[in-house]
């Protein structure tokens, strides 16, 4: 039992290690690739192009080298639409800065192939078989300006490519992408070497100067998803380091007669410690190779799941293997042994210390003491754990580190409390029950501590299914309210296809929104832009809304002002002529920032000064977003596309039949796709689910951990109470009865696991995770009780209880009478 | 009452088998005290495991109240221990995280009688065997003598027909063995009330004290498994 739970406690450790890590890597892969040697990354901030002159101004300085490139989301012309990344570079420029190392700077001679093919692109081996496209082929890319046509002017040799971004990505020439994506004269981004930040921003005062390497926002975000992983499976391993202490505790108390008469014959303290410990050292061992193993093969299923939720995202992550590493081996051979030591450590300890006379005397098994020091210690740590969850505002990891501390003092807690619950309930049941349940209670109470911890181990991996989906309940109302509230469209149409990725990046030309207006059925339309740009060293999302569409959409629609402050005559005087734009909550928190003060924005146009005129509830970005006129988000930040256009349909008409008029419309020149509000719900419940599914799984290996405790304390309360059971036997009770009383500890310890699983769940929803969110997202959920998980949890911890005592049941059942009452 | 007919009993099969009791014939009629004596291993324990039903004769008949133990149920034989049979053990047998009067009212409530309803009854009986001021008191917080008063306490509380004892002054210093004894000795005077007819308590001794067996009306002796 041991060797089972302190594997699985490795194998869940190991398999989140691994999953994150081959996740990480493969993400990184992808960066790595298109990062270069330059000293400098400049650009006017994310999907906001930036003038190629600048890359020359930059070049003319003395000792400098400038690589500017074009990164170019286009989605593909086939059945299924997949997003593909064009990129454009110059490669005389690149090969100077090792540009593109990873890919191949070998395939830089196919990359000189370029010159030759006019419109031509390179394409990596896994694209080109997965779309059956040959070199001299065409290939039909939507830019967000129209359908293009590439010449395939060859394959890219080096097969580390077809690992980058899913494969689905081309090189072209800078000049050659520039015109088919409709970005003439300007690139992302800028890479330079040789000369200090200084002299760029005395060239480019507006440019935004970074070191190289930095994720892109939404890889930062897929990759925030998967460490929280990380935290699931620190809860896993703490609740298997109660089951393996229960396990220890046992294992050494069965052995106590044996201690007892070591002592008596001469062996010393030390001599019992080390002889234990010995014992546990090589269990660890022998569990944390086990678990690597199954860890290793558990990862492989989560790394699928991990690339399916990140992929939906931004399409970053394709092919990521799962390596076990020397060191990974070396972390989880040192957690599983050391978690079998530490757990062993203190019922060995006290083994070595108990007097040989006490073990060796009849009624040795004494009731319970009081644990009131313990607990008071666990008190104190829980205020302290508390405090810091909610206050400190410090790292996830440190949360964690938080949690953990709350975690273990409740379990310093927990013992006397379940004296004190059993004291009480252990009058009730005298004076008003029968001596079935009472005897179950009993039993229960023979080992307060281990009682406690298979309650905790039980209730706590029931505990996370509902912490998780309180939040994400939370997330789910919140956001529903939103839409609700801040959203008049029946049909949005966006560049990209948001069930394939949310995060897509393709634009729509803005001669659309009239062209879509005009389709029958639509009674109104609006322009939405969103991109990315830099404030206070962050990816925050500026919002441009094209207000008067927008307002008469609204009023359309029967729907309240929205931001509420845009009643007041002046703010909307304000909103209007640019001057004025309004903050997510997020923004206001994550950045203290409150309405009536100002912020400064750096815009490919200058520094530009905004007054808050009011905050909102808004989803769109965990970093913080603001909502802006779209004409001032295009004057100041020189763009001049769209991400949206809202559509309105017209009383009394068929939502499918326009949807699919409007689908038709904005197909004729683009690659478009229009979605209704519920299947943009869809997508984002379906996004939240992928996230929520990843931590479910190591749950449900935490649940088996604690199905596994439960068993394991009611077969060993059976075997620790042989005698017992033998004399209830000889005096009177049945087989069945015997049955029914050790399987009212397993509903005993479902209903108490059941009462933490609600409880705590909901706890850990409304203290540590949503602190967390609220830490790194500034989004304030309110607390949601998921009534299905609470239920499922209620069900199954009675279930599992109940499933749990069978066998011990039956083998308490079984017991033969004169031998158990013969044996000492 | 009890009557053993032509009963064998062996553990264990071929070679290594051991023949603990070998053809015993052997009655108990009601109101009779019996010590049963023998030196170690000559299946005195036996006979009394046999006699409560907690075994059963590999050859030969056991009949209590007219029904042989092998022709019982296990749940027959259950109930008939908890209904009819007083168990007292060398070892007392107590549970040793019930208090005395808890200990002592265990097989009423295994009945389905609450606590409340028998607990007047339990503590009279403890009154009787002298632990007045021990109801609440734990095994471990009394001595042997007064653990084995609540044992013969508890084995009276269904007012059983049979009380079989087996050593039951084997863990006590002598003093205390004969203030155990003298109880039996009330106790087995008493009659019970069953199935609406009034009879005299049986008791059983399985004793290796000579002192104590001296002291009982019957005395059986036993060796190498057979009745001397």
């Amino acid at each position: 039992m041991v060797v089972l739970s302190l594997t699985l406690g490795v194998a869940i450790f190991v398999s989140s290690f691994e999953s994150v890590l081959a996740a990480e890597s493969a993400i990184a892969r992808t960066a790595n690739a298109t990062q270069s040697t330059a000293e400098w990354t400049v650009s006017y901030g994310n999907f906001v192009g930036i003038p190629e002159k600048v890359a020359d101004e930059l070049g003319a300085i003395k000792g400098s080298e400038t690589v500017p490139i074009l990164e170019a989301s286009a989605v593909t012309e086939t059945q299924h639409a997949r997003n593909f990344l064009i990129y454009g570079v110059d490669p005389q420029r690149a090969s100077h800065q090792n540009h593109l190392s990873q890919v191949s700077v070998a395939d830089f001679g196919a990359i000189a192939s370029l010159a030759e093919t006019p419109d031509g692109i390179l394409l990596t081996q896994k694209f080109a078989a997965s779309e059956s496209v040959r070199a001299g082929g065409l290939l039909s890319l939507d830019t967000g300006k129209g359908l293009r046509k590439f010449r395939v002017a060859g394959l890219i040799s080096d097969p580390r490519a077809n690992h980058l971004a899913s494969g689905a990505f081309g090189i072209a020439l800078l000049s050659t992408a520039q015109r088919l994506v409709g970005q003439p004269g300007l690139v992302d981004r800028i890479e330079v070497s040789g000369v200090s930040r200084a002299q760029i921003q005395n060239i480019c005062p507006t440019c935004q100067i970074e070191r190289p390497g930095k994720l892109g926002s939404a890889a930062q975000d897929a990759l925030g998803r998967i460490h929280s992983l990380l935290g699931v499976s620190v809860l896993a391993l703490l609740v298997g380091l109660l089951l393996i202490y229960n396990t220890v505790q046992v294992s050494v108390l069965d052995r106590m007669k044996d201690i007892a008469i070591l002592r008596a014959v001469g062996a010393t303290r030390f001599q019992i410690l080390f002889l234990l410990l010995s014992e546990w050292l090589a269990v660890g061992a022998a569990s944390s190779v086990f678990g690597i193993l199954l860890g290793s093969g558990m990862a492989g299923l989560l790394v699928e799941y991990t690339r399916r939720t990140v992929n939906t995202m931004v399409p970053l992550m394709a092919d990521a293997k799962v390596e076990v590493t020397p060191v990974l081996i070396g972390v989880s051979m040192i957690i599983g042994v050391g978690t079998a030591l530490a757990a062993a450590l203190v019922p060995v300890a006290a083994a070595a210390r108990v007097r040989p006379l006490e073990i060796l005397r009849p009624y040795a098994y004494r009731r319970a003491r009081s644990f009131v020091p313990a607990a008071v210690v666990g008190f104190l740590l829980f205020c302290l754990g508390n405090y810091g969850i909610t206050n400190l505002h410090a790292s996830i990891e440190w949360g964690l580190v938080m949690v953990a501390v709350e975690f273990l003092s409740v379990a310093l807690i927990f013992p006397q409390i379940v004296i004190w619950l059993g004291r009480i309930l252990r009058k009730q049941m005298v004076s008003r029950a029968s001596f079935g349940p009472f005897l179950a209670l009993d039993g229960l109470l023979k080992a307060p501590h281990r009682t406690a911890f298979t309650i905790m181990t039980f209730g706590c991996s029931l505990m996370m299914t509902v912490a998780t989906e309180s939040l994400v309940d939370g997330f789910r109302k919140s956001t529903g309210t939103w839409m609700s509230v801040a959203f008049p469209f029946d049909i949005s149409v966006m560049g990209n296809d948001i069930s394939a990725s949310v995060y897509g990046t393709q634009v729509l030309p803005q001669k659309l929104t009239p062209e879509l207006a005009k389709v029958p059925g639509i009674s109104g339309a609006y322009s939405v832009r969103k991109l990315f740009t830099s404030f206070r060293g962050q990816d925050v999302m500026a919002i441009g809304v094209d207000l008067e569409p927008y307002l008469l959409a609204r009023r359309e629609k029967n729907m309240k002002m929205w931001p509420t402050e845009l009643a007041d005559p002046e703010a909307l005087r304000s909103f209007r002529e640019g001057t004025g734009v309004f903050l997510s909550d997020n923004f206001s928190e994550l950045f203290q920032i409150q309405p009536g003060e100002s912020i400064q924005m750096q815009t490919p146009s200058g520094p530009k000064t905004f007054r808050v005129l009011g905050k909102t509830d808004d989803y769109s970005w965990p970093h913080g977003a603001f909502i802006i006129g779209l004409k001032e988000l295009q004057t100041s930040w020189k763009d001049d596309v769209i991400s949206y256009v809202d559509l309105v349909v017209a009383p009394g008409q068929s939502l499918a039949e326009v949807k699919t008029r409007v689908q038709h419309a904005a197909k004729k020149n683009q690659m478009a796709f229009a979605f209704d509000r519920q299947e943009i719900r869809d997508v984002t419940d379906s996004v939240l689910e992928q996230t929520v599914s990843m931590a479910n799984i190591q749950a449900i290996i935490a649940i088996l951990i604690g199905v596994l405790g439960v068993i394991n304390a009611i077969w060993i309360g059976v075997v620790n109470r042989q005698r017992e059971i033998g004399l209830w036997r000889a005096i009177g009770v049945t087989r069945w009865q015997v049955v029914r009383i050790v399987l009212s500890e397993g509903i005993y310890i479902g209903f108490a696991a059941a009462l933490i699983g609600v409880v705590g769940g909901l706890y850990g929803g409304w203290v540590p995770l949503r602190s967390f969110s609220y830490d790194i997202t500034g989004y304030r959920y309110p607390l949601v009780v998921p009534w299905p998980q609470v239920g499922m949890v209620v069900f199954l911890a009675f279930g599992l209880g109940i499933a749990a005592g069978i066998f011990p049941a039956r083998m308490a059942g079984k017991t033969p009478v004169l031998e158990a009452i013969a044996c000492e | 009452m009890l009557q053993f007919t032509s009963v064998s009993k062996t553990y264990g099969e071929g070679p290594l088998s051991v023949k603990a009791l070998r053809s015993i014939d052997f009655s108990v009629t009601p109101g009779e005290f019996i010590a049963i004596t023998g030196p170690s291993g000559c299946g005195k324990s036996t006979l009394l495991h046999l006699a409560s039903g907690l075994d059963l004769p590999s050859a030969g008949q056991v009949v209590i109240d007219g029904k042989a133990t092998s022709d019982r149920s296990d749940d027959e034989l259950t109930l008939m221990r908890r209904n009819r049979i007083g168990l007292i053990f060398q070892s007392f047998n107590l549970i040793p995280t019930l208090t005395a009067l808890e200990n002592v009212v265990l097989p009423a409530t295994l009945s389905g009688r609450p606590f409340s309803a028998i607990a007047s009854n339990g503590k009279r009986l403890l009154e009787r065997v002298g632990l007045a001021a021990r109801f609440s008191h734990y095994p471990d917080q009394l001595s042997g003598g007064e653990a084995q008063r609540v044992a013969i306490a508890r084995a009276l509380m269904m007012d059983p027909l049979l009380l079989l004892a087996d050593e039951p002054t084997g863990n006590l210093d002598s003093a205390s063995g004969l203030e155990i004894i003298a109880l039996l000795e009330e106790f087995s005077e008493e009659t019970v009330h069953a199935d609406g007819v009034k009879l005299s308590r049986s008791t059983l001794i399985v004793t290796h004290d000579e002192a104590i067996a001296s002291r009982a009306p019957r005395r059986v002796r036993l060796k190498d498994g057979q009745i001397l």
